[in-house]
């Protein structure tokens, strides 16, 4: 709760003109906007360009902002419109370029086994790849819901659509990221009961 | 969280119920091929917690920070341009007002003065049947139309 006072607090400085109250909410805000970002656009430049380009229009729309609204809904949407509208313009996107390794390649696994690790640069990959398969606000519903972990209704809320359309997109989304990783990408989803992981690659 | 992760409740949870579960899915194999077995593409949850390079993060403060700096210069040329726009839409709007509030005596005094006995005129004038071509000119000038009709081959 006194985090959600703070971000107000820090909202309505930010609004009012100060310079550091926004640069502050930046940074708070910053991985949230640049993953939602990357995830939707597949590139690493675009999605820093993408980010900072929402952070300037948020410097210059903040005042109208209706503080008894969710702020991070808000941002959501105008991250997600951002990104959509820079893939439309850009076209697809023919090489894939995941995030640079200094962002840790693999999620731990306290256990001593050789399998325990699942390499997140390997996920990041396949995503990308099937991911582009999809209509952007498929992919953008896919992002919200299952990597952000926003509600249904949040989603919606975002994308300006119905939740029945969010749920479609989702059910779509799923069906065409399960094909492709159980077509592409088995190694990635049966390591534990043996796979090599280089066999899909 | 100790316990193992039910799948079908991961895929259900948001917020920070759902990070949670995702952090224990990402280090527990047990948990991660149950929820592959459940959905592969859920196993795509684990990009949540994919950390950002900090290098990546602080470029978009840096670049954000330079971008507000240069809107804030910009907004008084922005200011001193919209008010210029907004004195001139007075002065056009001020301008047309006052022109259509007095329109040009001609028209009054037209209305004002009965016109010329127009049937008398035209009794003293004899026309010669004659055939040939007639052309219509439209001399309209904003509410009053004017049309002259013209017959090269009429002998008044």
């Amino acid at each position: 709760m006194r985090d959600d006072e703070d971000l107000t607090d820090l909202i309505r400085a930010a609004a009012g003109g100060d310079r550091r109250a926004f640069e502050d909410l930046v940074v708070r805000k910053r991985e949230r906007v640049v993953r939602a970002a990357y995830q939707i656009t597949g590139d690493v430049e675009d999605a820093r360009d993408v980010a900072q380009g929402v952070f300037l229009r948020l410097w210059r729309v903040l005042q109208r902002f209706d503080l008894t609204r969710r702020f991070d809904t808000w941002l959501y949407r105008i991250t997600v419109n951002a990104a959509i509208d820079f893939v439309r313009e850009r076209g697809p996107k023919g090489i894939l370029q995941p995030l640079p390794g200094d962002a840790g390649d693999r999620l731990h696994d306290p256990s001593p086994s050789a399998d325990a690790t699942l390499g997140v640069a390997e996920l990041q990959r396949a995503f990308l790849r099937l991911a582009a398969r999809l209509a952007p606000k498929q992919r953008a519903a896919f992002v919200l819901k299952e990597i952000e972990g926003l509600e249904t209704t949040e989603v919606a809320r975002v994308l300006g659509i119905t939740e029945s359309t969010v749920r479609n997109h989702l059910l779509q989304a799923r069906r065409v990221l399960r094909e492709g990783l159980e077509s592409d990408y088995g190694w990635l989803i049966r390591r534990k009961s043996g796979s090599g992981q280089g066999e899909g690659s | 969280m100790s316990l193992h992760v039910d799948p079908a409740r991961f895929a259900e949870a948001t917020g920070s119920a759902r990070l949670e579960m995702v952090r224990h899915v990402a280090g527990c194999p047990a948990c991660r091929e149950a929820v592959a077995e459940h959905d592969p593409a859920l196993l795509f949850a684990l990009l949540a917690i994919t950390p950002i390079p900090a290098r990546m993060l602080d470029e978009v403060s840096s670049g954000v920070a330079a971008g507000a700096g240069r809107e804030r210069e910009r907004m008084p040329l922005r200011l001193a341009a919209a008010a210029a726009v907004a004195a001139l839409a007075l002065i056009t709007g001020y301008a047309t007002l006052v022109h259509r509030e007095a329109p040009p005596e001609p028209a009054l005094a037209a209305q004002a003065t009965p016109p010329p006995a127009v049937p008398a005129a035209r009794a003293d004038v004899e026309v010669e049947p004659a055939g040939g071509v007639s052309h219509v000119v439209d001399l309209t000038v904003g509410e009053t139309q004017v049309v002259m009709v013209y017959n090269g081959d009429l002998h008044l």
